[in-house]
């Protein structure tokens, strides 16, 4: 009796292994290595959203900058430990930007963002999701209000591209 | 010779719904499943004029959509796996269901919830989901939808491109929502088809025959609705309102065009079958809503009696109607 069932674990055990390989060679994107498989978590096929967060940067006030950021901080604990999170990182504020266009052959140097806009970009986070469904369901937790002002966090699919053969 | 097409044209009004969910959810694709399913009904007619009707027509003509599915996917593997693909097609769940021979017993599960929570998703504009539930739930063609909704008929077929290309660039789940998102999502659906009744019931310009058939569409849709999801009481709500309104429409405009007030209408006119299914819709939905006195109540608050005591004691009734004569 104990035989037979170990025989059949090591047998299921095959078979879901088997069961993986296929899926992987099935989908045509995942030929060759694809480094943004969530590798190690679970053989799911998912894509990377790009989530930009839309804030008045203005408008926060001292007291509230730190609860934003201990918000960032949980999110991207969470993010982490179930194998979502690919990258993030806040923005300087539009005082700080440069933008850089070729215009008539030459470069041409401003200051200041691309459009003056009532809410500007003030970071980005990259997660790997299985479905817009798990992307919007982050993009809810992450701090966007600043002081009365309800900011806005945009939701931009990552188009995967092969790797270079 | 007749007989047949008459059947397949019933057919795909009611099945065609269920039957493109089911296709949706096997090719992981609009545009495939709804190939698959015309080249079926296309067989259909060709084999049903001579081999008669089958038994269970629904089921049949997902079964042949389905091979064709395969067929067509193990054609284009072989393409596929050639070209460095930049395509992203969702995990296809094809390879997973096995097809029985027998395309009278097999039964396809109801992906039509499926259907509806991803037509009418929030990340679709509102005007992308009403055309996307009208062509694939309601089984409507592109020019039919144009005409309704008065735009020419290129600009709705580009509205439908759009939205397809979204679902699947921004893999928008075809699945039902979370128990937490349910609520919401669901009052989007019926917002949907809210919208497809009002439509057709409030313009008053455009081809009358269409505006009716809008509304029909509505209830059909507000229907299949309830039979899919029967114990929430905002759908039966939902139905009844719109077949209490739709049932005043012949006596809501009179011979000159104008628009007649609720009380000087030819009550004869009324669609009096209408009204009484929604009426009844109306007591069921109250009646599954409604709640027992809720707590607190007040102190020394019993539940008052309902039946009389000799009622509940048949048993001692002869006792005592004989115990004053007995003991005198």
């Amino acid at each position: 009796m104990a035989i037979r069932l170990s025989y059949l674990s090591r047998l299921h055990r095959l078979r879901s292994a088997e069961k993986a390989v296929e899926s992987v060679h099935r989908c045509p994107k995942l030929k060759g290595f694809n480094p943004h498989v969530a590798a190690g978590f679970n053989n799911r096929v998912t894509m990377r959203y790009m989530l930009l967060i839309y804030a008045d940067e203005g408008a926060a006030a001292p007291q509230e900058k730190e609860q934003i950021q201990a918000t960032h901080w949980a999110v991207m604990d969470e993010a982490t430990k179930r194998g979502v999170f690919r990258g993030a990182g806040p923005l300087q504020p539009t005082s700080c930007t440069t933008t850089v266009r070729m215009q008539n052959g030459k470069l041409l140097i401003t200051d200041g963002p691309f459009a003056e806009t009532k809410e500007q970009l003030g970071g980005y986070y990259i997660l790997d999701c299985e479905n817009l469904d798990e992307a919007i369901h982050w993009a809810a937790k992450l701090p966007t209000a600043r002081g009365s002002s309800a900011g806005r966090v945009e939701i931009r699919p990552i188009r995967e591209i092969p790797p270079r053969s | 010779m007749a007989d047949a097409t008459n059947v397949i044209e019933s057919v795909f009004r009611q099945e065609s719904g269920r039957i493109i969910a089911t296709l949706i959810r096997l090719s992981g694709s609009f545009d495939l499943a709804e190939e698959a399913m015309q080249e079926a009904f296309a067989s259909a007619v060709g084999r049903w004029h001579g081999r008669g009707i089958p038994e269970n027509p629904g089921a049949w003509i997902t079964a042949v959509a389905h091979r064709k599915l395969i067929d067509y996917l193990r054609r284009e593997r072989t393409k596929i796996e050639k070209q460095d693909a930049l395509l992203h097609e969702t995990e296809i769940s094809l390879w997973r269901e096995t097809v029985s021979s027998d395309a009278t017993s097999m039964t396809f599960p109801d992906d039509r919830l499926r259907l509806v929570f991803t037509c009418c998703h929030p990340a679709l504009n509102l005007e992308a989901q009403v055309a996307l539930t009208l062509r694939t739930l309601g089984g409507l063609t592109t020019p039919e939808i144009a005409r309704a909704f008065l735009v020419p008929e290129a600009t709705m077929a580009q509205r439908l491109v759009r939205a397809k290309r979204k679902i699947r660039d921004a893999r928008i789940p075809y699945a039902e929502p979370p128990d937490h998102l349910w609520q919401e999502r669901l009052a989007g659906a019926q917002a949907v088809i809210y919208l497809v009744f009002n439509e057709g019931y409030a313009a008053a310009t455009g081809d009358r025959l269409i505006r009716k058939e809008l509304c029909a569409e509505a209830i059909r849709l507000g229907r299949v609705l309830c039979d899919l999801l029967p114990k929430e009481a905002e759908n039966l709500g939902l139905l009844a309102l719109l077949l209490l309104q739709d049932s005043r429409r012949s006596a809501r405009i009179n011979s000159r065009g104008d628009l007649v007030p609720l009380e000087e209408q030819d009550r004869s006119l009324w669609d009096h079958k209408e009204i009484v299914e929604g009426l009844e819709l109306v007591e069921r939905a109250l009646r599954s809503t409604r709640r027992r006195r809720p707590l607190p109540r007040p102190i020394g608050w019993r539940y008052p009696r309902y039946t009389r005591r000799s009622q509940k004691y048949p048993h001692l009734r002869w006792w005592r109607s004989t115990a004053q004569w007995r003991w005198g």
